[in-house]
């Protein structure tokens, strides 16, 4: 990991945030100007661990440039959960609340740019500021909605359709994540991937 | 009769009362404009909370009795968690996102819970900083709760994965029926069965 040298990169990188956390609740720009400032910029070549498996989270990432992976270990095989592209969000699924070492593991598959912030200081600017408390709420309910329709995909579509849901949602992703990866998430083997694709 | 009505609704409060100050200690006013919100209400048995592709109006704190929430693949029941009292139900957050949920929640007994407008409650978390915080807190536990849940179906054993329902469940094994248990887990009824009996129930 290096921090970005390049200001303005990252002035762009925290435009891009901004405009994004504003297309989700409107927040005062003086109270989202506290937020956007307490971020700071920071790249991982491809195939880096950004968060490991067994460590407790110190912050949380948005994804400015690039693609991370978020899996698990099953009887020492990985599963896919999650991908998380441009203007995602990830943050070692609770380990700062909990304590406890994490289950998951955050990789990049691409060069990645992010923006990342100390869970402490996020967690003492919500405690002082009711707008960004507020989007922090919203984003979370948000998130936890993708989730939760994500698992039902999953569970009540065949491969063939859990294949095409997956092109309609990360339609831009197809070419920039494995077929390996690919099939790994969606549950199925890359022969069968490769089947359904051919047609 | 009344009587017996009135005493339940003062426990549900009370219920709700302590289920907020554990998660953190609200003032008094923070406390009463809660209260004021909720309403109380009974349920019976295999009533229909939310349907499917609705979009919440109402939010609720369960005090006695048991949700499922489900869905149906290819005319197939699929359970996607049982909510517990103690614990708030809002249509996937339906009332706050606008996404319409993909679930049905039904209760499985009698219930008895505290009825919000939900409207008045987002409205609520707006004006008073310290019910947004004790919210966001109450989100971020369920989540976390729900997505070790997931993880922990999608890496386990059979016998493992009902270890982990006990665990999650344990208090409610004998109110809920062994089919909608088979049906959570995905397997037979007839694993199940086995494995109940070897792990001595």
């Amino acid at each position: 990991m290096i921090k970005y040298p390049n200001k303005h990169t990252e002035a762009e990188a925290k435009e891009f945030l901004k405009r994004f956390l504003n297309s989700i609740v409107d927040v005062q720009e003086k109270e989202l100007n506290l937020l956007i400032n307490l971020f700071d910029l920071v790249t991982y070549k491809k195939n880096s661990i950004i968060i490991n498996e067994g460590e407790i989270a110190e912050y949380f990432y948005f994804i400015y440039k690039g693609i991370v992976k978020v899996y698990f270990y099953k009887n020492d095989k990985p599963v896919i959960e999650r991908f998380e592209k441009e203007g995602g969000l990830f943050g070692g699924n609770f380990t700062h609340l909990t304590k406890k070492p994490g289950t998951h593991v955050y990789e990049s598959i691409e060069d990645v740019t992010l923006l990342r912030i100390k869970y402490a200081d996020l967690e003492a600017l919500c405690a002082q500021s009711h707008d960004i408390e507020r989007l922090y709420r919203v984003n979370m309910e948000l998130f936890h909605t993708k989730y939760v329709e994500n698992l039902f995909i999953f569970k009540s579509l065949s491969s063939e359709e859990r294949y095409h849901e997956f092109v309609r949602q990360f339609g831009d992703l197809t070419n920039r994540v494995s077929l390996k990866e690919i099939s790994n998430y969606l549950g199925m083997t890359p022969e069968t991937l490769s089947r359904i694709r051919a047609k | 009769m009344k009587q017996d009505a009135i005493k339940i609704y003062t426990e549900a409060e009370e219920h709700m009362k302590s289920v907020l100050n554990d998660l953190s200690k609200l003032s008094t006013d923070g406390m009463e404009a809660m209260l004021k919100l909720a309403k109380p209400v009974t349920f019976r048995k295999k009533q229909i909370i939310y349907q499917e592709g609705e979009i919440a109006q109402k939010l609720y704190f369960i005090h006695k009795g048991i949700v499922m929430a489900y869905y149906y693949v290819d005319d197939k029941l699929t359970i996607d968690r049982f909510i517990k009292e103690g614990e708030f139900i809002g249509g996937q957050v339906s009332y706050s996102t606008k996404i319409p949920s993909n679930l049905t929640f039904v209760t499985l007994e009698e219930s008895v819970m505290l009825e919000l407008d939900a409207n008045s409650f987002l409205k609520l978390c707006a004006d008073s900083h310290e019910i947004q915080s004790v919210y966001s807190l109450y989100l971020t536990q369920h989540f976390k709760r729900y997505s070790d849940m997931i993880v922990a179906f999608r890496a386990l054993t059979a016998e493992d994965k009902y270890a982990k329902f006990m665990e999650l469940y344990g208090t409610l094994v004998n109110r809920i029926s062994l089919r909608n248990i088979a049906i959570f887990l995905g397997m037979k009824h007839e694993t199940l069965s086995r494995i109940r009996s070897r792990m001595g129930k």
